[in-house]
Order: structure tokens, then C-alpha cells, then sequence
């Protein structure tokens, strides 16, 4: 889901005529002198990322003097990601958000007169809107009424910022738009955190509306990305026309190769379940095209360490069985992987799958290929079973 | 209401009939004994695909061969408002292949399709099969009636893979299958979890339920409510992957959807179930014992009659 950080947010929200504090990114801790002078004290400073829950993770400082500011500006660049400068505006907090809402298949409206660092918005007043309907004046007054909103002149001024987050939700195709919090100092609204993300596959007009950065939570750092996460994600990108993989590496050590959204699951807890940790998770599209078939398969047979490796799917209905095994044994080859030598366990069902089978037999001796009879899971067995012997010994251990 | 439509009429309407799925599929829908009365493509009615005719329009298709149901592989910027063309038409179910619709126009057009009484499965369906009777898309690719047998267990699931793997064991166990519904495995879609499993209770066939969930989505959530409060009240079998899961970072894609932060886990998802009087099991091997524990003692295959009917031709 592409999301925007804030130092994209603001300008984005300003243009749409909401109020947001003066701000500078700073990525080298030697610019913030001439920065510092622009606007402040007391400033605010926070990471420059994506999302919501910056505050209660302790990521954000209020800032009085120059030496508070570069110490919270240095923190903040040692974590990683570039520090957001920002005007500190004075005022009570209130919240206002847009969604898709699942429960009624439509969009969800929320306020409240409260907000900030740890606020749940589910706390938050809610009326749902159809999206054929659009919002009118009786669902913003039936909201600010739910919401307790006392404060004629703050009403006045929440419904507005309401209606305009509301139309950019609609012509940006948006699936979240939230500012939480924004402050009110009895004249102005000030939106001073935002959280948004869109419909990845929203329409090009849509799209053209959105904040001009915007950055995809698979690349959210949780850690650096490996050179075989980098392989698969240069691969998909080099195809953008045509259907995506994912892959990503785990801690485990069995290459696990099952491709699906639903049968990659299966598989996957069932491995857990007895124990047995996969070295990562892959998934592709059917129409993905051999280049990022052949990426994600060599990319997941060429993890560090691998002890064992199961290769397969959820009987197939539309793809050849004979061409997946053949991108398989392909990508063996190239990555250099000895089915002799690591233990490996291939299911394959459905079209061709005996003539499928009968290539990973001559071409991958070593492995075991199973046939429709065996479940997913009566392969994550034998894999466990074969990897707690020696070499060679499993051989003969399918039916 | 699945069975029926696909026993009497004059058969299936495929929309995008002439884009190279909707080619493979109605080949494979024809040989497999389906039957497929018109194919619509904007801008080339008077073609025909394997002997199909094409319209350039739904109505016009409909106005011809009365057909009440469609198969639709239309590409995603197209297929919300060829739904809306069929629900217009006066279809009575649609059911939706394509993946990656911008979602709002989808939310939009299943406004349109609700008032107009058409019931969309999808997107991202792989389709329906009623054994012995007929498919809607080509779960069981180019041998169906070899992989599903018809039998006493409904299957949903939001997996189009899972659902044929189910599909095919429990005809392996001696059992089979009443109607099987890949409902498709984003979050909003046009039947969710427990409409399907409303669905294919109705058949007559069924009597049991067996359902495939993934993470992301509160459908789950909301089929153990329905199931709790009496709503449902066939026994369902269900089976929730991505257990594995729900200790790694949100941001990490597993299964058909994306995960959102404070969403339900699927050891909520399940607990929910469970707690609702549903069996779920951890593996396929816990479903067939599921299964054993919850049909009637001589539920086994009924008759295939379509596989009859194809092999005596």
C-alpha cells in the first residue's frame, strides 16, 4: 500500500487548503543552522517516515533551545531515517480521519475532540458514507454532534477540514487519510501529524493526485535488504506490465519454494508447527513471466545456509506443470543447488504433472517428487523426516 | 441458486472472450461439458471464439440467448464497469477474474450490482464448480470431473488454489463436493466468507461446509458471528493459513492481501471460530477428520451426472 511520509504530507495537505506548521527535512546534522533560524523555537522533531505511531514509539521531541534541537536532530538521524524540523504549534488536540471501511463496503468518517500520541481511533465518533453518495452536510453535522463537538467556531472549522479531506480521499483514491493530531488554538486548525496511504491499483487520474513522494511499505526498513531480496525486486520491476513476486527472506533454513497465496500459507505454518523454520517466503502471480520466476526460484535455492528445500504448489489449474518444473530445474542449475546433496522435496498437481515429475526425476535425482496423492503437508513431512539423515539415505523415501 | 442457474438455462455469457484467458478457459469450460452461449467483447460482435458467438454488448448477448450468468476476464481497468453492464443486462451472478481493481470504483459498482439483485463473486475468483452439474472459469483446469466429485461438502474459499486442493481430496477421502465458490482473496469483495457459506448451504446437496480464510480481512471474524448467532447453522470445517505469520512485521506481504497493523491476527481469527462452534483445523489432514466427525454417516459421492453425460457422448 503506498503511504507518504509527513515531509510529503504537509505540502500535499496545504495545497488542499488545511493548515500545517512551517518544516525543513534535514538529512546532515551540519545544515540545521541555517534551518533552525527559519521558524521556532520551540521546534518538533521526528523521524521523516511513513505511518502513524511515531509519538508513542518515542520518536518524537519538543525542542526548546538550539542544543535540544541538534541532540534530537542527531538521534534522529543515527536511527536511520532523515529528521523532520518542524513548527511547533500551540493548542487543544482533536483528530479527524477517512477510510475505507470493510463493514460497510464503503468509507468511514471519524472525529474527535481529542488526539494525539496514543490515541486509538476506534475511541473516535464514526459515521459511515457510501462512496455512490458522497458526504453531505447531515453526516458531518451527525459526526461532530457523536463527537461532541461544543465549540461553534472549532465545528465550523473541523467540518470544513472534514470536507476537504474527504474529496482529496475521493480523488486520490485514498484508502487512509488521517490527521491525527490536528491543534486549535481557537482561530486556527493546524493539522501537525498525518498519516495517508492509497490504492495501489488506483486509476492513473487518481494517481495524479496524490503527494508527490510516495514510498511502498515493502521497503519499509525492519532490516537491509539482502542481495537476493534486491535480485527479485529488480526483476519485478524491469516487468512492471506484467504480474508481480514477492520474496523475502526469513530466518530459517529450508529454501521454501511453494508458490500461492493460500498454499505458500500451508505449507509455511505447517513447517512451523513441527519446529522447522523456512529460510523465506516467496509468491508469484500466475503470468509473471520466466525472468521473475527464475529471479525469485534462484534467489530462494541461494540462501545462506540452506539445509533443505520444498519446491511446489496447490494442484494447479491453468499453469503447465512442465513449465514450472523446468523454471525450477533452471534456476537450480544456475544458483548451483545439489538436490544430491540437500535434502528436497518436490509436490507437483495438475496439467503435464507426470511428465512434470519425470523431469525433476531426470534432471534433479536427488529430490523426492510427489504426486497429487500427497498433501502439501505429507511433503513438509518427508522434508523434515529426510533432513534428519545422512545424505543420500533419503533417497527411496517417496511413494 | 448456483445449481439451479446452472442446470436449466442456456448457459454461460463470458465477458472478454476473445483476451487470451478468456480464450484457454472457454476452450476448457466447452470440452469439460460446459456449457458457454455467448461471449461479449466491445467492438467485435459478429466474431465467434471455438464457435461461441460474440456481441458487443451484454444486452445485446442477453437479448439473443437469455443467458442469466457470467463468467468475466475482463483486465482490471475495465472489469467494475463491465459488471455494471451485466447487472444492467439483468444477470443474476457475475463472477469476476481479474485482480487489482482500484477500489473505490469496485465499492462503487457492487452498490450498483446489489440494487440491481446481481450477485458478484470476485474479484480475483478463479471461479465455481457444481460437480456433475457444470463450472463457472476453470477451477480443475483441463480435467475437473477426474478432481471433483459431487458430494455433501460445500467449500469457500478466498484461496482460488486451496479451493480446488480441497475440492480434489475431499473427493480422494470418498467424499465430494456440492459447490465449490473461490470467492477471490482481497478484503471487500462481492461475496465474502459468509455470504459464500449462506450460499452454498442452500444447495440441497450440502452438509457440511468447509472454509479456507488467510490473513488480512476481518471476513473471518464475521462468519464466527454469523455462525454464533445462529445465522449459519450448517456445521462448517475451517481452516485459517498464516498462523506463521502473525509474529513477523505487518509490513511483510504473506497471502492473497495486505496485512494492516491492529487487523486481526489469525490466532484471533481462529480463536473467533472456535469460539463460535466452528472445527478449524491446523492442517488438510485435521479437515478430513473434521469432516469424518461432522457428515452424516452415509454421506458419500452422489452420481456425476455431467461426467456421465460428456463420456457418453
Amino acid at each position: 500500500m503506498p503511504r507518504a511520509t509527513e515531509s510529503a504530507t504537509m505540502p500535499w495537505l496545504r495545497r488542499l487548503g488545511v493548515a500545517t506548521p512551517e518544516l525543513v527535512v534535514v538529512t546532515d546534522e551540519r545544515e540545521l543552522a541555517p534551518h533552525a533560524s527559519a521558524f521556532g523555537p520551540p521546534w518538533v522533531v521526528k523521524p521523516d517516515i511513513a505511518g502513524s505511531g511515531k509519538g508513542l514509539a518515542g520518536l518524537v521531541h519538543v525542542c526548546r533551545s538550539r542544543d535540544e534541537l541538534a541532540a534530537a536532530v542527531a538521534a534522529t538521524l543515527r536511527s536511520g531515517a532523515p529528521a523532520l524540523v518542524a513548527e511547533y504549534v500551540e493548542g487543544a488536540e482533536c483528530y479527524l480521519s477517512v477510510a475505507l471501511d470493510e463493514v460497510s463496503y464503503g468509507a468511514v468518517v471519524r472525529a474527535s475532540v481529542t488526539g494525539g500520541v496514543g490515541f486509538d481511533a476506534r475511541q473516535a465518533a464514526a459515521v459511515r458514507v457510501r462512496l455512490s453518495e458522497g458526504l453531505h452536510d447531515r453526516e458531518v453535522v451527525t459526526l461532530l454532534n457523536q463527537a461532541d463537538v461544543k465549540d461553534r467556531r472549532l465545528r465550523r472549522a473541523l467540518a470544513h477540514a472534514l470536507r476537504i479531506l474527504w474529496a482529496a480521499f475521493c480523488a486520490a483514491e485514498a484508502v487512509l487519510v488521517e490527521v491525527n493530531p490536528f491543534r486549535w488554538d481557537a482561530r486556527r486548525l493546524v493539522a501537525v501529524g498525518a498519516a495517508v496511504e492509497f490504492d495501489p491499483h488506483g486509476r492513473a487520474a487518481a494517481r495524479a493526485l496524490r503527494p508527490a513522494v510516495l514510498v511502498e511499505p515493502g521497503t519499509t526498513p525492519h532490516r537491509a535488504p539482502t542481495p537476493r531480496e534486491i535480485a527479485v525486486r529488480e526483476a519485478d520491476a524491469a516487468e512492471p506490465h506484467r504480474p508481480g513476486v514477492t520474496f523475502f527472506e526469513l530466518d530459517g533454513d529450508v529454501a521454501y519454494l511453494v508458490s500461492g497465496g493460500g498454499a505458500g500459507l500451508v505449507g509455511l505454518d505447517y513447517l512451523y508447527d513441527n519446529g522447522v523454520l523456512p529460510a523465506c517466503y516467496l509468491d508469484a502471480s500466475p503470468g509473471a513471466g520466466s525472468a521473475k520466476v527464475q529471479a525469485l526460484f534462484r534467489s530462494a535455492l541461494s540462501v545462506p545456509g540452506i539445509r533443505g528445500a520444498l519446491f511446489g504448489a496447490a494442484v494447479l489449474n491453468l499453469v503447465d506443470a512442465r513449465e514450472l518444473a523446468q523454471e525450477f530445474i533452471e534456476a537450480a542449475e544456475a544458483a548451483g543447488f545439489d538436490a544430491g546433496h540437500v535434502p528436497t522435496v518436490v509436490r507437483l498437481a495438475g496439467p503435464y504433472e507426470a511428465e512434470a515429475r519425470g523431469m525433476l526425476k531426470a534432471r534433479l535425482p536427488g529430490a523426492l517428487v510427489l504426486d497429487r496423492e500427497a498433501s502439501l503437508e505429507d511433503a513438509c513431512d518427508l522434508l523434515i523426516s529426510a533432513m534428519g539423515r545422512a545424505p543420500r539415505a533419503w533417497e527411496g523415501s517417496a511413494r | 441458486m448456483i445449481r439451479g442457474l446452472l442446470e436449466s438455462g442456456p448457459g454461460l455469457l463470458v465477458q472478454g472472450i476473445t483476451g487470451m484467458q478468456g480464450r484457454l478457459e472457454t476452450r476448457w469450460m466447452l470440452d469439460s461439458g460446459v456449457r458457454v452461449a455467448a461471449g461479449v467483447t466491445p467492438g467485435r460482435g459478429g466474431s465467434e471464439v471455438h464457435g461461441v458467438p460474440v456481441f458487443d454488448t451484454v444486452a445485446q448477448a442477453v437479448a439473443a440467448t437469455g443467458a442469466r450468468v457470467a463468467m468475466s476476464y475482463a483486465p482490471p481497468q475495465t472489469a467494475a464497469d463491465e459488471v455494471v453492464e451485466a447487472a444492467q443486462a439483468g444477470l443474476e451472478l457475475v463472477v469476476v477474474a481479474s485482480e487489482k481493481i482500484p477500489q473505490h470504483h469496485w465499492l462503487r459498482v457492487l452498490e450498483v450490482a446489489r440494487r440491481g439483485n446481481c450477485r458478484v463473486i470476485g474479484p480475483n475468483s478463479q471461479g465455481i464448480v457444481v460437480p456433475g452439474v457444470g463450472r463457472i472459469g476453470c477451477p480443475g483446469g483441463d480435467e475437473p470431473w477426474e478432481r471433483f466429485a459431487p458430494g455433501p461438502v460445500g467449500i469457500v474459499s478466498r484461496s482460488g488454489g486451496m479451493a480446488s486442493e480441497l475440492g480434489m481430496f475431499v473427493r480422494t477421502w470418498g467424499w465430494g463436493t456440492s459447490v465449490q465458490v473461490s470467492i477471490g482473496g482481497v478484503p471487500m469483495v462481492g461475496t465474502p466468507l459468509t455470504e459464500g457459506v449462506e450460499l452454498v448451504a442452500q444447495d440441497p446437496l450440502t452438509r457440511a461446509v468447509l472454509v479456507f480464510g488467510e490473513p488480512a480481512s476481518r471476513q473471518e471474524l464475521d462468519l464466527a458471528a454469523a455462525v454464533a448467532d445462529g445465522r449459519i447453522d450448517v456445521p462448517v470445517v475451517a481452516m485459517v493459513a498464516g498462523r506463521a505469520g502473525d509474529s513477523l512485521p505487518d509490513a511483510l506481504p504473506f497471502g492473497h492481501a495486505p496485512r494492516y497493523a491492529g487487523g486481526a491476527t489469525v490466532q484471533e481469527k481462529i480463536a473467533a471460530l472456535r469460539d463460535a462452534g466452528v472445527r478449524v483445523a491446523r492442517s488438510t489432514h485435521e479437515v478430513r477428520a473434521y469432516l469424518q466427525e461432522v457428515l452424516p454417516a452415509g454421506a458419500l459421492r452422489a452420481s456425476a451426472s455431467l461426467t456421465d453425460r460428456r463420456t457418453s457422448r
